[in-house]
């Protein structure tokens, strides 16, 4: 899907930046750009992407072609902005002016390859210096080449005297700058501009008459790549792929044709559908879970998965599935209860524009694709799909799907377990509790961004708050691993402790809904009260800030024997007692960090 | 002046179609710099279809010297 508007689309985009950047709360972050050129005309376009992505931030552009001025000096515009995003766009072009307009007489192959690593050093400590000076920012570093060789009537791409391949090494190296911290995010506009080209994003007069190398329609382009970016960063994509089986994962009914008459293999159209089931068993691997939700006979829908050689996608890649007759709005409905999701965390794909339209009437929170009719456009168009988009994988991503299945397991013992206790008995749990520390810090921040249900205050806390709470020795940031007899859930809970006199105040707690009602929460509470005693608190702490989602743990406290206060503070008074730890989980308490 | 430019101006310097006088130009009208002058160049091809030479478009800074361009040029 390309990234580049009309000019009439782009011209509307602005309009409405404009409207909308007046409107901003006073309160939201600000982004601050910084170019090699000028794109004095991008910020309405960054506040309009943004918007449409769900965030909101005032942007303001700073002095062009001053990347070390604004980033080395402490007393620049940049940090009395006091920035909580920073867009750098440093121009290959702009960069390396010489590569452009020197001779060979004057630069030859050597000078050329010492000036590109000379200017991606210099990125690099850039880089490193936004990082370090401004501790809670994201960096979005745009990886922003060109489309001319140098020396272009020089046609071998190897050439010396062409110097494309340095050109490109430079590229290569600011899509490098990403490795260095999870606060710097690589934004490829080089590959993503290839759909429309450069022509279509570029006005060769603004370049000579404002020394922009983006026109209007290409700002909105940019705009519109760093929106996705910031949005997969702070870490709310769609987690749920509902999907239509016959006609959407494969040609025909199978109720009518049956198993050997549905399109779904190597031949013709069939591979159409193939190519869309490979799309999605990548969403699957990256952790994006995918359910069917289905009017079909079970044993139809089964044999398919089952037994025919031609589907990619078998039924253990599914974390649930609704195939009966029910309509799919309530289907949809159960499968959101069953794996302790929000309806806005699905995405809902079904080649029938009838039961699109049902879905998105009756569950407007499911975000509802408009399919393409036409199958051979399916698999690009999900390719293109921003949706599930996020920066990288992390291990809870690579396992989530599996972790879903042991879940289905658990749930099948518990219906064959007498009772509740002897099931929790049964599960043999244990749990992991441990300050954070460099490998679980990015964990538990995503679960501060992502946790809704059960988080008793809600703070969103980015990678470099909790880092820097972590550092803080008034303050405990502990996370809750958890392994049973079905496998490891990995990190699924957090609690973040500040220690203010005698008392021990509670300022995160919360827990991935996945393993509620499992005692989990007691060996929580108890680990943190003992931690508490040890360092000389009398009291344990602990406030409930309601939401629209967390309703099921406003009476927490109260029902874990800590007494309501007039002030809305929660309270337990440590010197009486503490909460017990619960039988059924063993607990494993890691050393202080 | 027609409606459809002073709505057009309005929109690119972001104010009040009644804000806009007959006589705007950048002396008169605050904002109405650099790079407003270039957004303006553009907002005009887009709505009235035209193509605005490099060297032109850092001259059009008055009202009529806009409306004799799109005269002369075959505003759509």
């Amino acid at each position: 899907m390309s990234i580049v508007p009309s000019s009439k689309e782009a011209a509307a985009r602005r309009t409405a930046g404009v409207e909308l950047a007046r409107a901003l709360d006073p309160e939201a972050g600000r982004l601050r750009v910084l170019s090699t050129f000028n794109l004095d005309l991008l910020p309405p376009y960054v506040v309009e992407a943004l918007h449409r992505a769900g965030l909101a931030a005032q942007v303001s552009v700073g002095p062009f072609g001053q990347l070390h001025q604004e980033v080395l000096n402490p007393s620049s515009s940049l940090y009395a902005d006091e920035p909580s995003e920073v867009l750098l766009v440093p121009a290959a072009e702009d960069l390396l002016e010489p590569l452009f307009s020197l001779p060979s007489s004057r630069l030859d192959p050597e000078a050329a390859d010492a000036l590109v690593e000379e200017r991606l050093a210099e990125l690099g400590e850039i880089v490193g210096t936004l990082v370090d000076r401004l501790p809670d920012a994201t960096c979005y570093v745009v990886a922003f080449g060109t489309d001319r060789a140098p020396v272009p009537h020089l046609l071998d791409p190897v050439s010396a005297e062409r110097r494309q391949l340095v050109l490109e090494r430079f590229v290569n190296g600011v899509r490098d700058l990403g490795r260095t911290s999870s606060r710097v995010v690589v934004v490829d506009w080089d590959w993503h501009v290839r759909a429309s080209g450069w022509d279509a994003v570029r006005d060769e007069r603004l370049w000579y008459l404002g020394r922009m190398r983006l026109s209007q329609v290409g700002c909105a382009a940019l705009a519109e790549l760093v929106a996705r970016h910031a949005a997969a960063h702070r870490g709310r994509p769609r987690k749920v792929v509902a999907l239509d089986l016959d006609g959407t994962l494969w040609g025909g009914v199978i109720g009518e044709a049956g198993l050997s008459g549905i399109e779904i293999g190597e031949d013709g159209i069939g591979l159409a559908f193939q190519d869309l089931q490979r799309e999605l068993l990548k969403l699957h691997d990256t952790g994006v879970l995918l359910v069917a939700c289905s009017k079909n006979n079970l044993d139809d829908a089964i044999e398919a998965f089952e037994r025919h050689p031609g589907m990619i996608l078998r039924r253990e890649h599914l974390a649930a599935e609704r195939i009966n007759w029910q309509d799919k709005a309530t289907n949809l409905g159960e499968l959101a209860d069953e794996l302790d999701l929000g309806l806005d965390s699905f995405v809902f794909l079904d080649d029938n524009p009838v039961e699109r339209t049902w879905v998105a009437e009756a569950c407007p929170e499911v975000l509802v694709p408009e399919l393409p009719a036409e199958p051979a456009e399916r698999p690009a168009f999900l390719r293109g799909a921003p949706w599930f988009a996020r920066i990288g994988v992390t291990d809870a991503d690579r396992t989530r799907a599996t972790s879903y299945q042991e879940q289905r397991e658990r749930r099948q013992l518990r219906q064959t377990t007498a009772s509740f206790e002897d099931f929790l008995a049964s599960l043999e749990q244990q749990a992991a509790i441990e300050p954070v520390d460099e490998a679980t810090a990015a964990r538990a921040a995503q679960l501060c961004q992502r946790t809704n249900q059960f988080n008793l205050t809600t703070k969103r806390y980015t990678l470099g708050e909790v880092e820097q709470l972590a550092a803080d020795p008034d303050a405990d940031v502990l996370t809750l691993g958890v392994r049973d007899r079905f496998g490891d859930s990995g990190i699924t809970g957090v609690a973040i402790v500040r220690y203010v006199g005698e008392e021990a105040q509670i300022d995160t707690l919360l827990m991935s809904c996945r393993i509620l009602g499992r005692k989990l929460e007691d060996a929580f509470l108890a680990v943190l009260a003992e931690r508490a005693a040890q360092r000389g608190s009398t009291v344990l702490t602990g406030t409930y800030e309601p939401t629209a989602k967390n309703m099921q743990v406003a009476g927490f406290y109260e029902e874990k024997g800590f007494s309501a206060g007039t002030d809305g503070v929660f309270r337990y008074d440590l010197r009486q007692g503490r909460p017990e730890l619960p039988a059924e989980v063993a607990v494993e308490v890691g050393s202080s960090a | 002046m027609h409606d459809r430019l002073r709505n057009l101006l309005a929109g690119v310097f972001e104010t009040a179609p009644e804000e806009i006088g007959d006589d705007a130009s950048p002396e008169t009208l605050p904002g109405w710099d650099s790079l407003r002058q270039l957004e303006l160049m553009l907002a005009l091809e887009l709505e009235y279809g035209v193509r605005i030479p490099a060297d032109t478009m850092l001259d059009l800074q008055t009202v009529p010297a806009i409306e004799e361009f799109l005269d002369e040029h075959g505003a759509q």
